[in-house]
């Protein structure tokens, strides 16, 4: 066993906590160029794709913009408990480095994601028209097409233009990447042995991470540096709405398997190699009702909870895990969510542990 | 999960050499260890060993005798009695000499491998535990 503190309260963790400790990190991690896009890194689409996402000339109404639900003042989310999709509007924060997109996981790359928000009625309803209109007409923004692209000739496709346009929205959001945060600096102490650095990290959340990393199981699922293994779950959440049944990952993978702009279409550069995942993705029935593993960190500039905004307060995602109606779930193996039936200090303990993925702005405005 | 580890790079250098020696002359031979079965035996890599949750692998696989076919790789949890999120690929290199795509195992905990290899008209299925921690 290794003391974590030998100031602060004394929290031990085996071998085994101290291994998956140490595998939430380093951070940041390294940023692995998405090869489906072929100008993810490129400064000059990284500028154009920051100057375009706050441009409300990309929308029908010229009254909206990528910025207007993913607010860079709010975590790049906008704090809503659902949209008109009746689904929480994810964080961009470390988004370069998910593998599938959207609660659902309905796309594959980050520019096919970006896409889904510019043609959406709902959303900025924009037609490939219109985003080439506004490039062939905007000199400043036609200049940094056509060193990325080539010119957007008269005779250019109008979609291969509204792809390009994603690719470099898809860039800028690639350099969104929370902050390091006191769990970063606990447990790259923890990797180096430094006492002094393990005491500054509270014992309350040592505690936390301890059930984290070991009874609670959360570590299944939130794993690795990102705090989220990239794959989808059914935690007990509700899945109906107004309208209906929230089919989840089972409707996020139709849609994938149809999109003309997956990367096993025409418009993903880097060929088969790119697309790995999705060529070998299944879809099964306990799909049905699954939502993506969000990442934990940023948590307390990221409220609402879950797919569905329905948690208020880290406090209440705490309690749903303690309380989680277990027969709602169809393990039919170990149980992998189970109800933790934590006791009032232990849900303490872990939700101290959970703001501890937060950076120092976060934490100063809670 | 560490022996696994040793053991996959260890099977790497090995199969590597193997590789780089071995002619149709030669008897069909892996070094050890393997997996053995039936008059089968199966040697496997990782690629971007180690292993690591959440993340896609390939697989280089070496089949002994050399005429033996893979029918079908997959991996299981038994104790949550589920699988991958994704169906493996494979395509021959010739020699006896697989690659296996599209592998990812996404939580820690023990995963149970599972080869299926066709030879001399009957399949044979080696299977091999491995923890993730």
């Amino acid at each position: 066993m290794i003391a974590a503190s030998a100031f602060a309260q004394s929290i031990e963790f085996s071998p085994e906590e101290r291994a998956r400790i140490l595998s939430h990190g380093p951070w940041p991690a390294v940023h692995e160029l998405d090869s489906s896009n072929r100008v993810d890194g490129n400064p000059i689409a990284i500028e154009l794709g920051r100057k375009l996402f706050s441009d409300h000339r990309l929308s029908a109404s010229s009254k909206r913009s990528c910025a207007s639900c993913h607010d860079p003042k709010r975590a790049f989310q906008d704090g809503l408990r659902s949209t008109r999709h009746q689904r929480n509007t994810p964080t961009l924060l470390d988004v370069g480095q998910q593998r599938w997109f959207g609660w659902d996981g309905a796309t594959d790359s980050l520019w096919a994601a970006s896409l889904a928000p510019l043609a959406a009625k709902s959303e900025l309803a924009a037609t490939p028209a219109h985003i080439a209109a506004l490039l062939r007409r905007d000199r400043t923004l036609n200049v940094a097409y056509t060193a990325l692209f080539g010119e957007a000739t008269a005779d250019a496709a109008n979609e291969t233009i509204l792809v390009n346009i994603a690719k470099t929205l898809a860039a800028f959001q690639a350099t969104l990447v929370s902050p390091r945060t006191p769990f970063d600096e606990f447990r790259d102490a923890l990797a180096q042995n430094d006492s002094a650095a393990i005491a500054k990290y509270p014992s309350a959340a040592q505690r936390g991470l301890k059930t984290f990393v070991g009874e609670g199981k959360c570590f299944f699922c939130h794993s690795g540096p990102a705090f989220t293994n990239g794959e989808f779950a059914d935690v007990g959440r509700p899945f109906f709405t107004k309208s209906g049944a929230d089919p989840g990952r089972w409707g996020g993978l139709q849609q994938l398997f149809t999109s003309p702009y997956n990367r096993l279409g025409q418009y993903a550069d880097g060929g088969a190699q790119s697309a790995v995942a999705t060529k070998h993705v299944i879809q099964e029935p306990r799909n049905f009702g699954e939502f993506k593993v969000p990442s934990l960190r940023g948590l307390l500039g990221t409220a609402p909870y879950f797919h569905d905004g329905s948690a208020r307060r880290i406090e209440d995602v705490v309690q749903h895990y303690s309380t989680v109606d277990e027969s709602r779930l169809h393990a039919d193996g170990e149980k992998i969510v189970r109800a933790l039936r934590l006791t009032p200090a232990q849900a303490r303990d872990l939700t101290a542990f959970l703001k501890s993925l937060s950076g120092a702005s976060s934490r100063k405005s809670k | 999960m560490m022996a696994c580890v040793r053991r996959r790079v260890w099977l790497a250098c090995s199969l590597g050499a193997f590789a780089l020696n071995a002619s149709a002359s030669e008897p069909c031979a892996i070094p050890e260890p393997s997996l053995k079965k039936g008059g089968v035996a199966v040697g496997w890599v990782a690629e971007n060993s180690p292993i690591t949750v959440g993340r896609h692998f390939a697989m280089n696989v070496r089949l002994c005798p050399a005429d033996a076919k893979l029918v079908r790789v997959d991996a299981t949890m038994p104790e949550h009695r589920h699988g991958m999120n994704y169906k493996a690929s494979f395509a021959a290199l010739g020699e006896g000499r697989w690659r296996v795509e599209g592998m990812m195992f996404h939580m820690p905990g023990r995963w149970l491998l599972r080869f299926d290899v066709s030879a001399a008209g009957r399949t044979e299925t080696l299977t091999e535990s491995i923890t993730l921690p």
